[in-house]
């Protein structure tokens, strides 16, 4: 008889070798800088969403205290500009001028006050004091910033994903096929960067119809050419090495190359770029508001806050000027130290 | 007339600071400078090719106009400038005889070869055939165009061959002699004589600049007047020097009774030769807070026209601030002969047309913004509502006219488009076109506001935002240049715009002029045409001042309320503060040749 020696034991499973996104996040959560950036950074997103979904500052519009509103904590300072529009200008007594006789509109006046008349008008009362203070309108600061959050993160987010995609893209194709596509991308990039920036910016914002869209597009298409330029060194260095050689042999076509194989051993460096371009766009946004380029009239950014508030300085109102721009400083700032710990974080060679 | 930029853009021009020392005051004290600053860039130095503020406040101190006005008398007052006396008028109002002074020189200019140039009748006949050339393309010419005898035979022929023949004797407009010159003009026009005080229509340039210079004659200002350019960095910096050779010419102004100020402006400076500082130094300051700082820190002697948003602060409730008062600052504080207002674009297929259905939506929107706290938010209360086309001091201004459009009341506007018609058909929250029958196409529509990209014009186009918003009317805007905006205005290409306009004769004839038809495309924005009002504008031309006038302004005025082709908006109030060294300054409501009335004191 001969004893099969069974064990018993399972295979053992092979040992899960952490991949990069794991350790990279591991990294990540030992930082607590990093950590805290990105509770500011989440925060700051949440807030935006919230005001687009409209749960919060939906009514920021709403002229609710009187004109450069103290702010609460100031309640008992003397507020000149409100009580120069209380004062009102002088009415004349004099009644209006009568046109029934050459006015087309007369054989319908009697039918015009009766419809007048069912309109109803509701004064609402404004506030002596805001939370944080009121602009030249009456509206509350606090949610103006809050809306204006909206307008100046979405732009940052959304034009930096754009720039990051139309970057990576051409990167990708320069840096892997080499040769005439190449060159041409290179002369096309070379092109675009031999114009200063801001010129290029504004020059874009005078042909475009003036609209978000047009900010994000123009920041997009202005913003790229740095990534472009890492990413295609990214794909220079990485298309002779040995996993994408491994890869063809096993017949993975150009575009898997390329985007499933090449990509995610760039990606440190596309993010990091991101992040990066996340804040300066923000910046850019603000700078471009502020030239009057920016946002259209019935909507608010941080930047139009700052605009607005350049004159309100002289006049003793401070505090649109720091609500946008303490917003900024602390979501530019997070982030800014957010994308040095991705740096980290993304580092394969820091493992 | 000038139409005034409301708002300038971003460009900041160097500061200078210079401390000078007290002198003795002698006329056109050399070590006297007067430093202050433009709002908007000046455009060009010829009296013929200009039509904006800046560069006809600059033509007027350097350029001769037969006549003047009396600094401190109000109403305005016209005097002689460089005439003998003042034109004799003949004929029924339709001869006017002018007799220059002899012994007035033009300053040197390598273009006179070296000899001393002399101000004769010849040099305005000239300047005055000068607008009429069509090289020139002067902005000024509808002021004259179709009132001199033989001027249009004269222009129809210049368009023809495009060559002015200066040397052709005119028979409505020539020189008698080496000092008398004659207009004869087809119908009397009482504004003629204060066409005889307006530097951009009569002041005088000599044909040999013209000549020499060529189509640069707008860069080299060679005048008789008290003042003479000496440097110029374009949109950045002026310096005038007192002219050498400016005749003997001395302080002699009348305030009206009871004006305390006047009267001792009057006291200090009578009798004295002028002009009375020895250099004016311009910079063009386009932002508002730089223009207002540089003169809060003594860089600057006289702020022109306080930026409304400093008014609080500067000059609470029209008094000026203690702060200031301390300073010993003076404040100067007028309604401006001026107006604010928002066209609408008579030929547009929406906001267009006379039918009462278009009338119905002009009105509504009239009705629906609100002036008032445009007023007292965007304008920082420095503005009155304006009840009538008309600038306040005007003659022809009636202060107790009070329009059916000064009322904000968003009820009867909403009801006005309900009835006829413009109603939200497709659901989206916008007002839509008014259908025929309820089975129509719903067309949805909005209207476009073109504005300056400035931080002045924001509010402004805020609290349009917000009124339209309240009547349902979708509003969108169009921001551009102030002078694209100009060029696409008068190419009929804009909805609705609001430019601004100040007078430059005291009289209500210069602000109808924007309203009557031959002028559409040009003054006339709105390219407004209704013949009855037409008939009106030019039956009042023919009247001199007065009561029969006021009642035809009065029915024009009604005329134009009902048609609504503008939104009127307001009378700004202009405030001037000077440094406590500076003797002499008020505001006059035309007159732009100032600067010669000014003195600098700093003992």
């Amino acid at each position: 008889m001969s004893a099969v020696l069974t064990e018993n034991t399972p295979p053992r499973a092979p040992q899960e070798s952490p991949g990069l996104w794991t350790l990279a996040w591991r990294r990540l959560l030992q930082d607590r800088v990093g950590m805290v950036a990105l509770a500011v950074v989440i925060l700051f997103i949440a807030m935006m969403l919230a005001s687009f979904t409209g749960l919060i500052a939906r009514d920021w519009s709403k002229e609710s205290g009187v004109s450069y509103a103290n702010p609460a904590f100031l309640a008992g300072q003397e507020n000149l500009e409100a009580k120069a529009v209380a004062a009102g200008g002088a009415v004349s007594k004099a009644a209006p001028v009568d046109l029934s006789d050459v006015d087309p509109l007369a054989p319908r006046y009697k039918e015009w006050e009766e419809r007048a008349a069912k309109i109803a008008v509701t004064e609402t009362k404004r506030a002596e004091t805001l939370a944080f203070g009121g602009d030249k309108w009456g509206r509350d600061v606090l949610l103006k910033v809050i809306k204006g959050s909206e307008v100046s993160i979405f732009v940052g987010l959304v034009a930096a994903v754009l720039a990051t995609i139309i970057g990576t893209f051409l990167g990708a194709m320069a840096g892997y096929w080499g040769g005439k596509t190449n060159d041409f991308l290179e002369w096309f990039y070379n092109i675009f960067t031999s114009i200063p920036y801001i010129l290029l910016i504004l020059a874009f914002a005078a042909v475009f119809k003036k609209g978000l869209d047009t900010i994000i597009v123009i920041l997009a298409l202005t913003g790229w050419t740095g990534i472009y330029r890492l990413v295609r060194a990214e794909y220079i260095k990485h298309s002779a090495r040995e996993y994408v050689k491994a890869a063809q042999a096993i017949g993975a076509s150009h575009m898997s190359r390329m985007f499933i194989h090449i990509l995610p051993n760039a990606s440190h460096v596309i993010l990091v770029q991101l992040s990066q371009h996340v804040v300066s766009f923000i910046k850019a946004e603000v700078i471009l508001s502020f030239l009057g380029l920016g946002v259209p009239v019935d909507m608010v950014s941080w930047g139009t806050m700052l605009a607005e508030a350049q004159n309100e300085l002289v006049i003793g109102k401070w505090w649109q000027l720091f609500a946008a721009g303490a917003s900024m400083a602390l979501l530019v700032t997070a982030f800014s130290l957010l994308t040095d710990s991705l740096r980290d974080a993304l580092d394969p060679k820091l493992k | 007339m000038y139409s005034t930029r409301l708002l300038p853009a971003l460009v900041i021009a160097g500061l200078l600071a210079t401390g000078l020392a007290p002198a003795p005051s002698a006329a056109a004290d050399s070590s006297k400078v007067f430093r202050y600053a433009f709002r908007v860039a000046e455009t060009s130095f010829d009296p013929a090719a200009v039509s904006d503020l800046y560069s006809s406040t600059v033509i007027a101190n350097v350029f001769d106009a037969p006549l003047g006005y009396d600094f401190l008398a109000r109403p305005s007052k016209l005097v002689p400038n460089t005439l003998a006396e003042m034109p004799t008028v003949s004929e029924g109002g339709t001869l006017y005889t002018m007799r220059v002074k002899p012994g007035i020189y033009f300053i040197d200019d390598p273009a006179f070869h070296g000899k001393k140039r002399e101000l004769v009748a010849e040099d305005y006949v000239y300047s005055i055939k000068r607008l009429f050339d069509p090289k020139v393309k002067s902005p000024n010419l509808y002021q004259l165009e179709g009132y001199i005898l033989g001027m249009d035979e004269a222009l129809a022929k210049a368009r023809k061959t495009n060559r002015f023949d200066f040397d052709e004797r005119l028979e409505g407009l020539h020189a008698l002699d080496r000092y008398t010159w004659q207009v004869r003009l087809k119908q009397p026009n009482y504004n003629f004589l204060y066409y005889l005080a307006h530097c951009n229509l009569t002041c005088a340039v000599a044909r040999e600049v013209v000549e020499h210079y060529g189509e640069k004659v707008g860069e080299h200002p060679v005048g008789t007047g008290p003042f003479k350019l000496t440097f110029w960095k374009r949109s950045s910096k002026m310096v005038f020097d007192a002219n050498p050779a400016y005749r003997q010419e001395t302080y002699d102004a009348t305030p009206p009774a009871g004006d305390a100020g006047g009267e001792a402006i009057a006291a200090t400076l009578k009798g004295r030769k002028m002009p009375m500082v020895g250099r004016i130094e311009v910079y063009v300051i386009e932002e508002p807070q730089p223009r207002w700082l540089a003169f809060l820190n003594n860089e600057h002697d006289f702020v022109e026209r306080v930026p409304e948003e400093f008014a609080t602060v500067a000059f609470p409730g029209g008094v000026l601030a203690p702060n200031l008062q301390r300073r010993g600052m003076v404040l100067d504080r007028n309604p401006g002969m001026e107006l604010t207002y928002s066209y609408f674009a008579m030929q547009d297929p929406v906001v267009g047309g006379y039918e009462p259905q278009k009338i119905a939506l002009r009105r509504a929107i009239v009705l629906g913004q609100d002036v008032g706290s445009e007023i007292s938010i965007a304008r920082k209360s420095q503005a009155i509502p304006a009840h009538s086309p008309i600038g306040p001091g005007a003659s022809g201004y009636d202060e107790n006219f009070r329009s059916t459009a000064s009322e904000y009341n968003p009820a009867k506007s909403k009801a006005l488009l309900d009835m006829y018609g413009y109603v939200d058909c497709n659901g989206d929250g916008w007002r839509d076109l008014p259908r025929e029958k309820p089975a129509d196409e719903c067309k949805s529509f909005s209207i476009e506001y073109a504005s300056a990209p400035n931080a002045d014009q924001k509010p402004i186009d805020e609290n349009w935002k917000k009124n339209m918003d309240a009547i349902g009317i979708n509003m969108r805007f169009k921001k551009a240049k102030w002078p694209d905006l100009l060029k696409a205005s008068q190419a009929g290409k804009l909805q609705m715009w609001g430019p601004g306009w100040s007078a430059t004769v005291p009289d209500a004839d210069v602000f109808f002029v924007m309203l009557y038809g031959p002028n559409a495309g040009q003054a006339n924005h709105a390219r407004f045409q209704l013949p009855e009002f037409d008939r009106l504008y030019l039956q009042a031309k023919r009247l001199p001042d007065g009561p029969e006038r006021n009642a035809i302004y009065r029915e024009m005025n009604r005329l134009f309320l009902v048609y609504a082709p503008w939104r009127l908006g307001t009378h700004r109030i202009l405030s001037d503060i000077s440094q406590p060294w500076t003797i002499g300054y008020r505001r006059h409501p035309v007159m732009r040749g100032w600067w010669k009335y000014i003195d600098i004191n700093r003992s």
